[in-house]
């Protein structure tokens, strides 16, 4: 009766109010920059769902039947849902498409975690020609987790697409070699990697030089000089064409104040399946704390018949919560109305309440039972109705009820 | 600092041996006694290595919820956890394999066609990979979990066969068991949390690179 399924998780308390917290400032930051909510539908079709995915994040589908007999799953992937949204309610000429949300997620948990669900926040920026998109939603990243207090924060970026197109020619000699190397790379297995680049026969010496040390370009953006010296080296001077939107990327940001905060990966390709250009990790510091991330996916775009950039990011909003190292979230005043009717606790907190004093109510008969409720809520204030006063519990000060102040700075009426 | 992770247990010793051809510095590692963290000292760039002892089970989980930067595990226990984990090196040693086996008559049925082998009863402590394994070839299983003893199975009459590492083969031959089919090498590797290589990577370089060059 009083157990939750396994998997999943109800938060409260600090925690939860400070996810509250973040996820309104985050999705008032997207708003002012144009980014409308998004409330996607909470089961996806899994036909679509588990084309658009790569394998190991196909298998963790968590699939059911809808009533109308349809297959579904519960909603894996908030992005799909967006491009879905776009092809359903736009034409080409209301593109861009700026969407923003705070929703929750689906899915089989890896172990040796156990979560079937988490709330991501983020943004969808669809439609739109040109670089400046990606410099547009990495930068607003930043300015979230700046305006979060996560100022130390890191954001790595990479590019899913340079092994695919280095090698488009070669795959149709070798049957797929650039898939399994983008598999091996997004699944870690480094080692495999290697020993596939070594062991493919159709591959000229300067391919298998730069396929061998690509992995291991990781760092400052400095990296990329480095990765345009390794492809000349290897004597494919236009091949070094294919760093350019990572560059252009790291120095807009660098331009922007970021510079310090922000890591190349070359290795680096987010294993969703569904990435085709940029893609971008953040974490909380420079130690580590993976928060969420995102990237470039046209190719989503282009298998439903558009073709146009689309680029996006979703962090957890636990995750974040649990970085910043919640604060409390006391009320600042009990309000305790002794044998008073109602209605005059409740004028009371309203008149606070517009000040921007958080209040609760406490219907408590005995004083000192409403007192100690007050303690141990944390609040600041205990205010006694009856008498007609306000304590301060931490001083034992008293001042009229209309003289209390909030901590926090609330907004009012 | 720089944080490794080791499994103790009989890999322990080949995991040291590792690290000293490497020139990693390895203080306190021959005789840990019951210490399970470990001083290691610091190596010429003055960075200090410090070594967390897990079971070998463990050790993808202190790697996976960024406890440790890099480990040296078996490839069973890698594929067995399931962990997000960054595998940088085959090491070589430690060498042995996966295996099917069971009594010498089982044989035939894996050399005929796969719908002899659906509903096979399995014991193993390698449940996820013995799985795959059997469903890679379309072959459906019923798996007896069992901690350890595994070749006991067959003879008591629980499972039809057993998936676990054959190293001498020597305990399948006191219980009548032999290998009828090899599923996977195994090794010692190099893994890593694949947030710690991307954040820190220029600290983990020269430990990969020294391992790599000495294996």
């Amino acid at each position: 009766m009083n157990l939750i399924p396994r998997g999943c998780s109800g938060i409260g308390g600090e925690l939860a109010s400070c996810m509250e917290d973040f996820r309104n400032r985050t999705l008032r930051l997207f708003a002012s920059y144009g980014y409308n909510p998004f409330n996607p539908a909470e089961f996806q079709l899994l036909e679509g769902t588990a084309a658009s995915l790569a394998l190991r994040h196909r298998q963790r589908l968590i699939v059911l039947n809808s009533p109308f007999g349809e297959p579904c799953c519960l909603r894996a992937d908030i992005t799909l849902s967006a491009v879905s949204y776009l092809s359903q309610h736009f034409s080409p000429e209301d593109f861009p498409l700026r969407l923003c949300y705070a929703e929750r997620v689906f899915a089989a948990p890896r172990p040796p975690k156990e979560n079937l669900e988490e709330t991501q926040v983020g943004v969808e920026l669809l439609g739109w020609e040109g670089a400046g998109a990606d410099v547009e939603v990495v930068a607003l990243l930043l300015r979230a987790l700046d305006r979060l207090g996560l100022d130390k924060s890191v954001v790595v970026l990479g590019d899913a697409s340079i092994v695919p197109r280095l090698f488009a020619g070669v795959d149709r000699m070798s049957g797929g070699l650039s898939r399994l190397l983008v598999d091996q790379l997004q699944e870690g297995a480094y080692y495999d990697y290697r020993r596939t680049v070594d062991a493919a026969a159709d591959l000229s010496e300067g391919d298998r030089g730069i396929l061998r040390e690509l992995p291991a370009l990781k760092g400052s953006a400095d990296v990329l000089a480095e990765a345009a010296d390794l492809f000349g080296r290897f004597g494919s001077p236009e091949a070094a064409r294919l760093l350019h939107p990572l560059g252009e990327l790291a120095r807009s940001l660098d331009r922007l104040g970021y510079g310090g905060r922000i890591r190349v990966d070359l290795g680096f390709i987010r294993d969703l399946g569904y990435y085709s250009g940029p893609v971008f990790n953040a974490y909380a510091s420079p130690s580590g704390g993976l928060l969420g991330g995102g990237g470039r996916y046209d190719r989503i775009l282009s298998d439903i018949g558009l073709s146009c950039q689309a680029v996006g990011f979703g962090l957890r909003l636990r995750d974040l919560a649990l970085a910043c190292k919640p604060k409390g979230c006391a009320t600042d005043a009990l309000i305790w109305s002794g044998a008073l009717a109602a209605d005059c606790a409740m004028r009371c907190a309203e008149s606070l309440s517009c000040r921007g004093v958080s209040v609760e109510l406490s219907w408590k008969l005995e004083e000192n039972d409403s007192r100690a409720l007050a303690h141990r809520r944390g609040c600041r204030w205990w205010v006694n109705l009856k008498d007609g006063y306000a304590e301060e519990l931490a001083t034992g000060v008293r001042v009229s009820p209309e003289e209390i102040t909030s901590a926090g700075g609330a907004d009012g009426c | 600092m720089l944080t490794f992770a080791l499994p103790t247990g009989r890999s322990f010793a080949a995991c040291v041996e590792i690290l000293e051809n490497a020139g990693l510095p390895a203080n306190g590692l021959r005789d840990p006694g019951r210490n399970l963290v470990i001083d290691g000292g610091t190596d010429g760039g003055g960075r200090r290595y410090r070594y967390l002892l897990g079971k070998p089970s463990d050790i993808p989980t202190l790697i996976s919820q960024g406890v440790a930067d890099l480990a040296l595990v078996g490839s069973d226990v890698t594929g067995e956890s399931c962990a997000e984990l960054a595998e940088l090196l085959d090491t070589r040693r430690g060498r042995c394999y996966m295996a099917i086996a069971g009594p010498p008559e089982l044989a035939s049925r894996f050399g005929g066609h796969s719908s002899e082998l659906m509903g096979l009863r399995v014991a193993t402590k390698y449940d996820r990979t013995a799985r795959r394994t059997f469903e890679a070839w379309g072959v459906q299983i019923r798996i007896l979990y069992l901690h350890g003893s595994v070749e006991l199975a067959p003879a008591l009459g629980l499972a039809d066969c057993i998936f676990d590492i054959v190293q001498t083969g020597g305990t399948l031959k006191a219980n009548g068991l032999s290998v009828i089919k090899r599923a996977a090498e195994v090794s010692l590797r190099l893994v890593a949390d694949p947030g710690a290589l991307q954040l820190r990577w220029d600290d983990l370089r020269s430990a990969v690179s020294a391992l790599e060059k000495n294996t």
